[in-house]
């Protein structure tokens, strides 16, 4: 989806209390394409949870410089919808001491058609989502 | 069996709250209202911690929640497995449609009791 045209572009902040915002702002995104209801539940909670990496993982070596961010976009095609979520952090690694159960990335492969997680030089990671769009 | 309800065991995070209240000796139900995520888990975990003090079945009613992920399944499965270990549970009653797919997806139901 290269050529196709951003719809949504968000940055925000990396920390907890932002990704309501996140999530109301694509939800917002999603009501103006009229996706089924279930749909639009399943990229809510993709995008959080891959927001939630972000806030968890993503900047956990930074002192007191403040936070990263969390670059959130969004573009539709025909019948496809892809979503990302970028930071530009430490990077993806494994990590033992995860607060978390590390159930986030199964849960977006369990709700989008494809997901790829690429490293974002010279720093970060962007996570990319698809959904595909039912029709008819 | 009479409702004994309580003060809030909670307290307010955001937009999401809890109310805790004391329906039989061995029940204490958690009327949640909002979204349940990584900006509330804390309020939920000191909610559940507190109706944890109070009964044995904790049954948390969904009714109110609009989201929920999977930070906040990690609170619910760590209550879970609390109440479990001295022979109680987490119940989850009133779950959404969308509540009860990440439910189903993480077999966190195996856990969790859920209630129609």
């Amino acid at each position: 989806m290269n050529g196709g045209q951003v719809e949504l572009e968000l940055t925000v902040p990396s920390t907890a209390e932002n990704i309501p915002l996140v999530r109301h702002a694509m939800a917002g995104f999603l009501d103006g394409h009229s996706l089924p209801g279930a749909l639009t539940s399943d990229v809510l909670l993709a995008v959080t949870e891959a927001c939630t990496n972000v806030v968890q993982h993503a900047y956990r070596d930074r002192d007191d410089d403040g936070d990263g961010e969390i670059e959130v976009s969004a573009e539709r095609a025909d019948d496809t919808l892809v979503v990302s979520v970028r930071d530009r952090g430490r990077g993806f690694a494994p990590r033992v001491d995860s607060p978390g159960l590390g159930l986030g990335l199964p849960v977006i492969a369990a709700l989008t058609q494809n997901v790829e997680i690429r490293p974002l030089p010279p720093s970060g990671t962007e996570v990319v989502m698809t959904f595909t769009l039912e029709t008819g | 069996m009479g409702s004994d309800k309580q003060q809030p065991a909670g307290d307010t995070e955001g937009s999401t709250s809890f109310e805790e209240q004391r329906v039989e000796e061995q029940v204490t139900v958690l009327q949640v209202q909002g979204e349940l995520d990584i900006g509330s888990a804390d309020a939920l975990r000191s909610a559940l911690d507190a109706a944890e003090a109070q009964a044995d079945i904790v049954r948390l009613d969904a009714t109110g929640v609009q989201f929920l992920d999977s930070t906040a399944l990690g609170v619910m499965l760590a209550s879970a497995q609390r109440l479990a270990a001295r022979g109680g549970r987490l119940e989850l009653m009133n779950a959404s449609p969308a509540v009860r797919r990440i439910l189903d997806m993480t077999l966190i139901a195996r856990t969790v009791h859920l209630i129609p």
